[in-house]
């Protein structure tokens, strides 16, 4: 018998109450009579049915304990049943994220999960069950009728991962295991992460009810939760390094931290943390050549897998940009501001190039085009819908990084074509004309589309046109601009560099040494980051490196902040038909006895409190003893 | 009842009625003087019944002549005597009497001014009490048509006498009086000490006796549902009782028994009972029932 709403059971308690209600005495109208001689007779001749009266008395408290109790017992929602009838299936969904980790429990947290999954598989005795592990890089490790030498085979397989869960995976995972015989899914986790995952899990679930398994110490760990870099100064090549500690114990640490590159040491540093606090700390460095920067601290915490975090750096590479078209002074104007830019101008456009950013200049797009392209609209076919003249712009993207800090609705446009909402566009700049600037994302092209020509505006002469190309040039080739290559974080996929492919395809190094190929068929997006640590594509003459930290705000932080009691249901799932087949059959019986009881005490009970309360007729019997003495 | 106007006690039309029935009487009729009710007893008027031989002391005047003259024996001729009727009219005015619409103890003395009525106004003698433990009140016998707005001025002069003793206040009462003639007595029998005695002590001082139970509707057939504190009015003591439709089937039940059991009391003792509801009008009961049950003709 398995109770999947237990704590109902507290109101076992009203059961005395219902005891208590019988003792009590009633109230009755006081009505003068000219004679009780009668109702004493009546009386008498109830009396002479007493023992049949004590009975149906009785039976009313033992019929009403009865309801009471079914009633209980149907809001605690007993599942034994079900669970033989319907050929009971389990989800267990292990925690596996870095914070899992931890040796805050002994061993680690991981290891009392896998004992506190088998003790649930052996309590709970389903006979189907699937296991799936929720970490960076979700599995579904086990499916099958339960056994514990597999399990524990599954089980062994299974290791903490160093980075934060991928939900879209879990979900995925488990509700492709979800049939009509699962019973509940159970998570178990240490809790460190945030509440709203619940919601994507029940949501991932329906109407099984998912029930919350908890394995958590005490949570204190120190960090590294970002590593990164930032441009000082109009230089390329300075720097400002930035390593952010944060301290989730409850109390004060000095930590030591050390920063080092292939050169060697660059930095050591003594931070001081505060109970629950962040710091950042900011070490100037200018990059030479190629580098992988390390940040290392020192610290005895319970999570040592973000106690180091890396950084790569290339030197920048000129951008190349290629205009097809018959020539525009204004566009030519801006980008020769730039010094990475090497501008090549064509009447057409050359196949298999491989140009960063690709200018179409009233020329249409092949559409074999793969690569980034700025179209400026103005060919016949965008003539032929239309222009509308100065048409006003209405809405602009402050946030995207090719359209902010710049004022759009100072342009003075003196037309614009009547361009479409291209299909998946995402609209940048629009105005009453239709779309000014749109983004497409295919998956090999990325084209921005302006509609309208720059002589035909005054743009080209506001200060907004060169930055609008910078955030262009940025984005189209980042490599030109940044010598620091952002860190990945574990589970985050990167796009191979083709310059690095071989015959076969790619070959990369993984933190811990092994090596891993990925062919060509399968195109250069690696996605096998659950290390930490320093990846290199690996060519016949180059390396190329990057890096991939365990750290963040919500992996480092490994206190419980899904704050539910362990065994625990999820209420979103709890009340969306749990599968508490005998829940109806408890209150149907709760629903006779309460109409049995009704017809009791209507038909039978002639006096239902009266006499036949033994209790409480020797409770009134002391009393006026008492009286009766002190009177 | 009291200073109840006398007008309202009867209507003139009722009386018109009343004044052409007349009690019967039974085997006992109080002789206290010559009167106009035909005795069972042999006596002085003029309506002969039979002979029989003469005894030492009886009246010269009886012996009959014309049968000495033919058989040589001596015989006196005897005749039904004419007797006034003794008419004893004894009213329960205990609290319980107070109870109804209208009050039983109302109702009572209504009933018992149409009977008092009909005796005086043949000529009968009229005596009444009204008792509660003990008799508390008495109205002297007496005779004559003349006696009616005595009689009727004390019945609603009729007060509650508090509680109920019926044994002791009839056993009192049947040691007063002359000892014979129809005590009627008009009571609701809610005592719990019963009535048997003191209607045997009437029996027994010669007297013939008749009973007038008088029960209201509310008693007769109590409808109330719920849970109750019944108080006595007047022993002030409680049952408490939750009153349902069985627990009212029981009460009907007993009803039914006990009023058996004052019947068949009374027609053992040859007692004329009368149970009387006291929605049924007091002329519907005095023309009807009681003519009916032959305690009036």
């Amino acid at each position: 018998m398995t109770l999947l709403s237990p704590w109902w059971l507290l109101l076992i308690p009203l059961l005395y109450g219902v005891i208590l209600l019988h003792t009590m005495h009633p109230q009755r109208h006081r009505v003068l009579v000219p004679s009780t001689l009668l109702w004493e007779r009546v009386l008498r001749e109830l009396e002479a049915d007493a023992r049949w009266h004590r009975l149906v008395a009785n039976l009313l408290l033992l019929v009403q304990l009865a309801a009471l109790l079914a009633l209980i017992l149907a809001l605690t929602r007993p599942a034994f049943l079900y669970a033989l009838i319907k050929q009971r299936h389990d989800i267990y969904i292990v925690d596996v994220s870095a914070s899992m980790s931890a040796v805050d429990l002994e061993p680690n947290r991981l290891q009392v999960a896998k004992e506190r999954l088998l003790d649930l598989i052996r309590s709970d005795r389903p006979r189907q069950v699937s296991i799936v592990t929720a970490g960076p890089q979700p599995e579904l490790i086990y499916a099958g009728r339960g056994s514990a030498a597999l399990i524990n085979a599954a089980l062994l397989r299974i290791t903490p991962g160093a980075g934060d869960i991928y939900w879209p995976g879990v979900v995925a995972r488990v509700h492709a295991q979800l049939t009509e015989q699962t019973v509940q899914v159970t998570f178990i986790s240490d809790g460190a992460m945030d509440s709203h995952v619940v919601t994507d899990l029940v949501t991932a679930v329906g109407d099984t009810p998912l029930r919350l398994e908890r394995v958590s110490g005490n949570g204190n760990n120190v960090g590294i939760i970002a590593f990164e870099a930032r441009q000082r100064g109009a230089s390329l090549s300075e720097y400002e390094v930035l390593v952010t500690l944060a301290n989730y114990g409850a109390q004060a640490v000095e930590v030591p931290l050390t920063l080092s590159g292939r050169s060697g040491l660059i930095a050591e540093r003594i931070v001081s943390l505060a109970a629950d606090s962040v710091q950042s700390v900011i070490i100037p460095y200018q990059f030479q050549t190629q580098d992988v920067l390390q940040a290392v601290i020192d610290s005895q915490d319970a999570l040592a897998i973000d106690n180091t975090a890396h950084l790569t750096a290339y030197p920048p590479t000129p951008t190349r940009v290629l205009l097809v078209g018959p020539g525009n002074y204004f566009l030519e104007t801006g980008l020769s501001v730039f010094p990475q830019v090497r501008l090549e101008r064509r009447l057409l456009y050359p196949e298999q190039s491989d140009y960063p950013l690709v200018v179409f200049d009233r020329i249409p797009i092949p559409e074999d085009f793969t690569g980034t392209a700025l179209y400026l609209a103005g060919a016949p076919a965008d003539r032929a819908l239309g222009a509308r003249r100065t048409p006003q712009v209405t809405w602009y993207d402050r946030t995207h990084p090719l359209t902010r800090f710049i004022a759009w609705n100072d342009l003075y446009l003196q037309q614009a074509f009547n361009m479409p909402r291209l299909e998946g566009a995402r609209i940048l700049v629009e105005s009453e004309a239709g779309p000014l600037l749109q983004l497409v994302r295919n998956n090999d092209q990325r084209v921005i589309t302006l509609s309208f020509a720059l002589e035909e505006s005054d743009w080209p002469l506001k200060v907004s046109f060169p930055i609008f190309l910078s955030h262009l040039l940025r984005w189209a080739h980042p490599e030109g601009w940044e010598f620091v290559r952002n860190p990945l974080t574990v589970g985050d996929s990167l796009t191979l560099p083709a310059a690095f492919a071989q015959d076969r395809g790619w070959t990369v190094r993984l933190p811990d040494g092994s090596l891993v190929q990925v062919a060509k068929e399968d195109g250069p997006t690696f996605r096998d980051t659950r290390q930490a640590g320093v990846y290199t594509v690996v060519a016949e003459d180059n390396e190329f490196y990057f890096a991939v930290n365990a750290g963040g705000v919500t992996e480092s932080d490994i206190r419980t902040r899904l704050h539910m009691p362990t065994g625990s249901f999820v209420d979103g799932a709890e009340t969306q038909g749990a599968p508490a087949t005998l829940s109806w059959i408890f209150a149907l019986l709760a629903l006779f006895l309460i109409l049995l009881e009704s017809w009791l005490y209507t038909h039978r009970v002639r006096r239902p409190v009266h006499t036949d309360m033994p209790l409480r007729t020797e409770l009134w019997n002391q009393w006026r003893r008492i009286r009766a003495k002190r009177g | 009842m009291a200073n109840k106007p006398l007008g309202e006690l009867l209507d003139n039309r009722f009386l018109r009625q009343l004044e052409h029935l007349r009690l019967v009487p039974g085997r006992a009729a109080t002789r206290t003087d010559m009167g106009d009710v035909a005795s069972r007893r042999l006596g002085t008027s003029v309506e002969f019944t039979d002979f029989r031989e003469y005894q030492p002391g009886d009246d010269f005047r009886t012996i009959d002549w014309a049968s000495l003259a033919r058989l040589d024996k001596l015989f006196v001729r005897l005749f039904r005597a004419d007797e006034n009727l003794q008419l004893e009219l004894h009213i329960d005015a205990s609290i319980s009497m107070e109870f109804g619409s209208p009050t039983k103890l109302a109702y009572a003395v209504q009933l018992a001014a149409a009977l008092g009525f009909i005796a005086l106004h043949h000529g009968d003698v009229v005596s009444a009490s009204v008792f509660g433990r003990q008799p508390q009140q008495r109205f002297a016998p007496a005779r004559g048509r003349q006696a009616i707005v005595r009689l009727f001025r004390f019945l609603t002069e009729t007060q509650n006498s508090g509680g109920t003793d019926i044994n002791a206040a009839l056993g009192r009462l049947a040691k007063e009086g002359v000892g014979s003639g129809i005590a009627v007595v008009i009571s609701d029998l809610l005592d719990s000490n019963g009535y048997a005695a003191g209607l045997d002590a009437l029996l027994r001082s010669g007297r013939q006796v008749a009973l007038i139970h008088l029960l209201s509707p509310a008693e007769l057939n109590p409808a109330t549902i719920g849970d109750f504190e019944w108080i006595d009015s007047e022993t002030k003591e409680s049952v408490e009782l939750a009153v349902n439709t069985e627990t009212l089937a029981v009460y009907r039940e007993t009803l039914t028994a006990w009023l058996t059991e004052i019947r068949s009391y009374c027609h053992r003792r040859r007692i004329s009972y009368f149970q009387v509801d006291t929605a049924t009008p007091v002329d519907q009961l005095v023309l009807r029932h009681l003519r009916k049950g032959g305690l009036l003709a």
